[in-house]
């Protein structure tokens, strides 16, 4: 009997406390914000765009709420929004954070963003990019692009795809703060922009000190990961003057599949100052050359030769563009720290960045060059 | 004294008891209380507490082998004598009831920060503390057995490292060492809160049925726990680098929120489902061994209503942090004070112990 009342007593207690109803959510009533967009308002303050995808009859699958707002910080933002939205907005399955650059060169991103890192419902790991122009414009025209799909998705793809070929650094919110607070070293994010109403890729942002100060093309973003060892798996399409010329068929350029297979970075301290050699490996195939001539080993050996010379000086290139926007994304910093403490102690890294000699040796190997000679 | 058959346990279970007592919450903030004193160098100081641990574990033995079959409540009374000897035992009792109590409390602010925001705190606790109390009702034996659940979190954090391996740099390590002597000691303190699985034999060695196996089992436990903090301290460390890790609360978690993974778009969730049970192993240890210690010292014979009053008084200390902040704080006095008790009465235990010269039977 005791055993009995025992077990009513259970059944009508448990359903009274399992329901668990103070945190649910349902469905049906959330709006999934999908990307935000930021840049500076007119009245001083930011103006945020927030898209969230619009479900229902005769919606298929390109529907988007956009909600443009402006408050003094995201949160303010997503307040003002929730105001204006039928449905509970939610940032869980946000995707991408899109900051125009102006605002960026202006504010200190990593500040900027410290919601994500604090909230443990925001995703740290969406993408953090740079909008060279206007977020706002970019989403509304992203948004009408009826053939594509909605604007986070799409650009979601193409970023993916483009860091798979090393166009731009795969750097997600929470690296991009790793990269930021690591002494020696910074982060670089994925730049694009509105081209002829399509969104493009154009290759990377640079910061220093959390703000932006410069930029890299696409090839220059690959030589940039490729110094940086995060180019190993991608093939990035190089294009180049055609060398040896084969005929006169008025082809200028040639096309070589690079992967940057190896890298190495060696620092000697020199007079008390670091001297700093970096070795890439790259491996390639010509995807795009000329008829007859591949076959001929000598040839073959010539065009190594000269896509090792011009790799070579655009790294030097690229790396003074670093040097230059005081971003050391390579993590030359944190290797001269971790191994030569005491110089590291005895100067202002921020200032002594910019003036160290960084030299680059490049070697080319052509593996392949497709199905015909 | 009989032992209850239920609460009788072999060495191999007495592994999984402090594997399992240790890990769970210990992990939750380790990394981030750590980087505060030493940096990038917090793995020495799990290396030190490691070694440390196992010294103490042996000392620990020596003592219980001098007294076969008694646990320390019975080995201080021979000790001190009857008055000094209870006073310690209080101690003791009051130390484990008031980290039970704040462990529990960190439990349900981790579960609370991380996803039932809205739900309240006290609702939390008393469900988290329920499958405590339902199994530590049925014995160790059942302690030990739900246990084993651990080695399913620890496989699904590993996992996790291995995932970040390519994410790691070692020159967040580095330089190895730099570090100030007092910031060491401070932080191996704070890495030896982690490591008191040495004196779960105190407490449970009457119940081990195999003693001759348990010093081995109870140093590979220790082992175990050395190596597995170790690595979650230099992968957190190679991950995030030191300032990062200044800032994070809870590093294991926030390693999970980092990954996207196909089909598992929030690894987190995963990560904390299997991580909220290996939080409430170390309550089931604590919770164990202190109200046992009642039932003891104090001669009850009524379990259902001492387990259930002392359940309550649990329940009711939690609940005195206000936050979070508040409960690392209170668990950081309670152990300053209670580790270096324990440490300390146990060498001076053993010396007093080789003194008297006493065995008994």
């Amino acid at each position: 009997m005791k055993r009995i009342l025992t077990l009513i007593l259970m059944i009508l207690i448990f359903p009274l406390i399992l329901t668990g109803c103070w945190d649910q959510k349902i469905y049906e009533h959330i709006g999934f914000i999908l990307n935000v967009g930021i840049e500076s308002s007119k009245d001083g303050n930011m103006l945020i765009t927030f898209t969230s995808p619009v479900v229902g009859e005769g919606e298929g699958e390109t529907g988007v709420e956009l909600i443009e707002v402006t408050g003094g910080i995201l949160r303010e933002g997503r307040q003002n929004a929730r105001n204006m939205s039928s449905k509970q907005l939610e940032s869980g399955k946000l995707q991408q954070f899109l900051i125009s650059s102006e605002l960026a060169q202006k504010r200190n991103v990593h500040d900027l963003i410290e919601i994500a890192e604090r909230d443990p419902i925001l995703p740290i790991q969406c993408w953090l990019v740079i909008v060279d122009g206007s977020p706002n414009e970019l989403i509304k025209a992203a948004a009408n692009l009826k053939e594509k799909p909605r604007p986070a998705i799409y650009i979601n793809q193409l970023l993916e795809n483009s860091a798979k070929g090393s166009k731009i650094p795969e750097t997600r919110l929470a690296d991009f703060n790793i990269e930021y607070l690591a002494p020696g070293l910074d982060p670089m994010l994925p730049l694009i922009k509105l081209s002829n109403n399509q969104v493009m890729v154009t290759g990377s942002a640079l910061f220093s000190k959390g703000k932006m100060t410069g930029k890299l093309s696409t090839r220059q973003s690959f030589l940039a990961l490729a110094m940086m060892g995060r180019a190993r798996k991608a093939g990035f399409s190089s294009i180049d003057p055609i060398f040896p010329k084969v005929s006169d068929d008025g082809k200028e350029d040639m096309a070589t599949e690079l992967r940057a297979i190896k890298r190495n970075i060696k620092i000697k301290m020199v007079d008390g100052e670091p001297v700093v050699n970096i070795y890439i490996n790259f491996a390639g195939y010509i995807s795009e050359y000329g008829w007859d001539s591949l076959t001929d080993q000598a040839v073959q050996k010539e065009i190594e030769s000269y896509l090792s010379e011009r790799l070579k000086k655009d790294c030097i290139e690229t790396i003074n563009i670093l040097q230059q926007a005081n971003c050391d994304a390579i993590g030359i910093g944190d290797m001269i720290r971790a191994k030569c403490g005491e110089y590291w102690k005895s100067v202002d890294w921020e200032d002594a960045y910019r003036d160290i000699v960084i030299d680059v040796d490049v070697n080319v190997d052509i593996k392949q060059f497709g199905v015909i000679d | 004294m009989i032992e209850d058959r239920r609460n009788l346990i072999n060495s191999k279970q007495l592994m999984v008891l402090i594997i399992s007592s240790t890990a769970g919450v210990g992990i939750i903030s380790l990394p981030y209380l750590l980087v505060q004193e030493v940096g990038h160098n917090g793995w020495i100081a799990i290396l030190l507490s490691g070694i440390s641990s196992m010294i103490m574990a042996v000392i620990v033995f020596k003592l219980l082998e001098r007294y076969k079959n008694k646990s320390i409540i019975e080995i201080n009374l021979i000790l001190y004598g009857k008055y000094i000897g209870m006073a310690v035992n209080v101690f003791y009792l009051l130390y484990l009831t008031l980290k039970l109590s704040v462990n529990l409390r960190i439990a349900t602010e981790v579960v609370q920060i991380t996803v039932l925001r809205s739900t309240p705190s006290i609702v939390l606790t008393v469900l988290f503390f329920l499958s405590t109390i339902y199994i530590s009702w049925y014995g160790l034996k059942s302690v030990c057995r739900y246990g084993n659940m651990i080695f399913l979190t620890i496989l699904m954090v590993l996992v996790l490292y291995i995932l970040s391996l390519n994410k790691v740099r070692l020159t967040f390590l580095l330089p190895i060492g730099d570090i100030e002597i007092q910031g060491l000691l401070e932080s191996v303190k704070i890495a030896a809160f982690s490591f008191l699985g040495f004196a779960y034999p105190l407490a449970v060695y009457p119940m081990v049925t195999d003693k001759k196996q348990s010093l081995k089992y109870t140093l590979l436990a220790l082992i175990f726990s050395t190596v597995f903090f170790g690595l979650t301290i230099v992968i957190t460390t190679g991950y995030f680098g030191e300032n990062m890790l200044k800032h994070m609360l809870f590093p294991v978690y926030t390693l999970a929120l980092s990954f996207r993974t196909p089909i598992i778009e929030r690894l987190d969730l995963l990560f904390l489902v299997l991580w909220f049970p290996a939080m409430g192993m170390t309550l089931k240890g604590y919770f164990f061994i202190s109200y046992y210690w009642i039932n003891r010292l104090l001669n009850i014979k009524r379990k259902t209503l001492s387990i259930l009053l002392f359940s309550t008084a649990v329940i009711i200390i939690s609940r005195i942090p206000n936050d979070y902040n508040q409960s690392l704080k209170f668990l950081g006095y309670t152990d300053n004070i209670g580790v270096l008790f324990m440490f300390g009465m146990i060498i001076i235990g053993y010396i007093m112990s080789m003194i008297k010269g006493g065995h008994s039977n």
